[in-house]
């Protein structure tokens, strides 16, 4: 194990069924430690997404558009 | 990752098969389509409204859990606010999935996006953006080369004043987008979705249809869009890939419009700020002087909000004709009203407890859904054809999109074809002739189309919805169908067996992450 890594428990029957996986994935995942480090780090991926309000005139324009059109 | 596979989803708002049809001798792209691919209808969302529908494009998502049930909803105050756009949903849109797994993309003009959010590719933010938002934002010159516009203001009346010109520059911005798009696609160079969004037929179609010379315009509409397929046809030619043409919904011509609230004021369900007296000499004005038809007469909405409002000056209180808001109620004695954009469908808000100055109690709520309910079925033109198809309990089913203050509806009312219901406007009578400017609306059954190398993925099918478009795409793309998704695609393409298994990890990820965070 590289010195930047550290070790973490899983059940052993977890681990058996991901052995599989890895062992059926025809190459796509080389060990178990790989399946696990791929999905985790999917899972803690963080959304780039901000959020966002509207202003009053930004409300007022958009209400103005959709009233040119006739839908208000 | 490297992919050649290149979809183009050219977004046609208001695009219909028998509008096509009708016009299909001078749409050579569209032929094509017709004779060497697929042209179907395509089942739109209730209600069929472009927030809604163009939401479950997107995400592939039934309004019921996106909650994007129209443009506007209201607060417990009743005030009239925008219910926000996409980028505020729980569910991500089918490019930023295609983005995730490493596809590129270019997204011009997606209805109810705003602002342009971070996506691998180029995305500029759609109607009804109050400005044009890009990202990146390096792509702007772009825009500002071809003279971009988000889209032509102000169409009633411009098209009052001079049709022949509305259109021409309603078709110049058409062109324009298209333009942008193709200059963008050039500019990003290796993208795998291409995906530009065209208003010209909904505008052109909401007051062209109907008249005499419909066609004469909305051809023009439709050729505009006709020519960009053509030149989008040709970026396929030695690819891998696929066209799709897809539209929010479907557009009807419209012969009456119900003036829901005048309903409501009339069945005692709604009272109006005036009293008893006024109310007597109002019905003197209206029987003998026939206002209706000076408003309807004079062809303007404008001019009969005016005359409403003198009227109202005199009388006091609400205007006798035109234009008004849910505050022009005497709320504490309104037990129901209307609100919501003109359409063949619109919403029905008990005024009970929810509310800041309500009138019913939450025991009679029930009693008043069903004499509203038993009413509307009742309803009848001056022909004596009934207006409303259906009226649906919805209640608990839109919550909005999680934003400010909004309250639920509890009625979705459907009107029959050939109708409209507008929510803004009183008069004395409650079924009345659309404005002569807008006759036609839309309907439910939109467009799909399908052509290029790949179409032999696409599976046979019967019927085919909104719904189903953004799964269509990520199985195309090979990414698996997300477990939230309401649609089923449209491909042989069996995405779980051949998604490779990092690709369904990657997803099942998600799955667990949005389970985790509700995102």
């Amino acid at each position: 194990m590289s010195e930047d890594k550290v070790a973490v428990y899983i059940s052993k029957d977890l681990y058996e069924e991901i052995k599989k996986r890895v062992d059926s994935s025809g190459g796509e995942f080389k060990s178990v430690e790989e399946y696990v480090e791929f999905v985790l780090s999917e899972i803690v991926k963080e959304e780039e997404e901000e959020e966002f309000e509207y202003s009053p005139e930004e409300e007022e324009k958009i209400k103005e558009r959709l009233r040119g059109l006739g839908y208000l | 990752m490297v992919s050649c596979l290149k979809v183009i989803l050219v977004g046609v708002d208001g695009a219909t098969s028998w509008i096509i049809e009708e016009l299909l001798f001078g749409l050579s792209g569209f032929n094509r389509l017709a004779k060497d691919g697929i042209l179907c209808n395509l089942k739109t969302t209730l209600p069929p409204l472009s927030s809604c529908a163009w939401a479950s494009i997107y995400t592939g998502v039934k309004p019921s859990r996106h909650g994007m049930f129209d443009f506007v909803g209201v607060e417990h105050d009743y005030n009239v606010r925008g219910l926000g756009f996409v980028n505020g949903l729980k569910f991500p849109v089918f490019w930023s999935l295609l983005g995730k797994f490493g596809f590129k993309s270019v997204v011009v003009n997606p209805p109810m996006v705003y602002p342009a959010f971070k996506v691998n590719g180029v995305l500029v933010s759609g109607w009804p953006s109050p400005r044009v938002s890009v990202y990146p934002d390096r792509f702007r010159r772009v825009l500002k080369e071809v003279g971009y516009k988000i889209d032509v203001d102000g169409l009633e009346g411009r098209f009052r004043k001079d049709p022949d010109a509305t259109v021409d520059d309603l078709v110049e911005t058409a062109k324009t987008r298209g333009e942008a798009c193709l200059r963008l696609a050039e500019e990003v160079g290796d993208w795998n979705l291409l995906f530009p969004v065209f208003t010209v037929c909904d505008r052109i179609q909401h007051f062209a249809l109907g008249r005499k010379e419909w066609k004469k315009w909305v051809l023009k509409a439709y050729r505009v869009v006709d020519e960009f397929i053509q030149q989008a046809l040709n970026l396929l030619k030695e690819e891998e890939g696929l066209l799709f043409v897809v539209s929010d919904h479907g557009f009807q011509p419209i012969r009456k419009s119900f003036l829901i609230n005048s309903w409501l004021v009339k069945t005692g369900f709604a009272k109006l700020r005036y009293s008893r007296f006024r109310s007597l000499i109002r019905e003197y004005i209206v029987n003998n002087i026939n206002l209706r038809t000076i408003y309807w007469g004079a062809s303007n909405r404008r001019l009969a909000t005016l005359v409403g409002k003198i009227g109202s000056l005199f009388l006091g209180g609400a205007p006798l004709h035109g234009r008004f808001s849910v505050n022009d109620f005497i709320l504490r004695k309104t037990l129901a009203f209307a609100s919501g954009t003109i359409s063949p469908t619109t919403f029905i808000w008990i005024n009970d407890e929810r509310f800041k100055q309500f009138a019913v109690e939450k025991s009679k709520k029930s009693d008043i859904r069903e004499k509203i309910v038993d009413g509307l079925f009742k309803v009848k033109d001056q022909s004596g054809i009934a207006i409303v198809r259906d009226v649906v309990e919805v209640e608990n089913l839109y919550t909005g999109n999680g934003k400010g203050d909004m309250v639920s509806p509890d009625l979705m009312v459907v009107a029959n074809d050939g109708y409209t219901i507008d929510p803004w406007y009183v008069s004395s009578g409650y079924v009345v002739n659309p404005s002569v400017y807008r006759h036609g609306d839309h309907s439910f059954e939109g467009v799909f189309a399908a052509l290029g190398p790949s179409l032999n993925d696409m599976k046979n099918f019967n019927t085919c919805g909104v719904v189903d478009i953004a799964p269509t795409i990520l199985s195309l793309f090979k990414i698996p169908i997300p477990s939230w998704m309401s649609g089923e695609p449209l491909t042989r393409i069996n995405s779980h067996s051949e998604a490779n298994l990092k690709n369904r990890l990657k997803l099942k990820a998600k799955i667990v992450e949005k389970k985790l965070y509700g995102c």
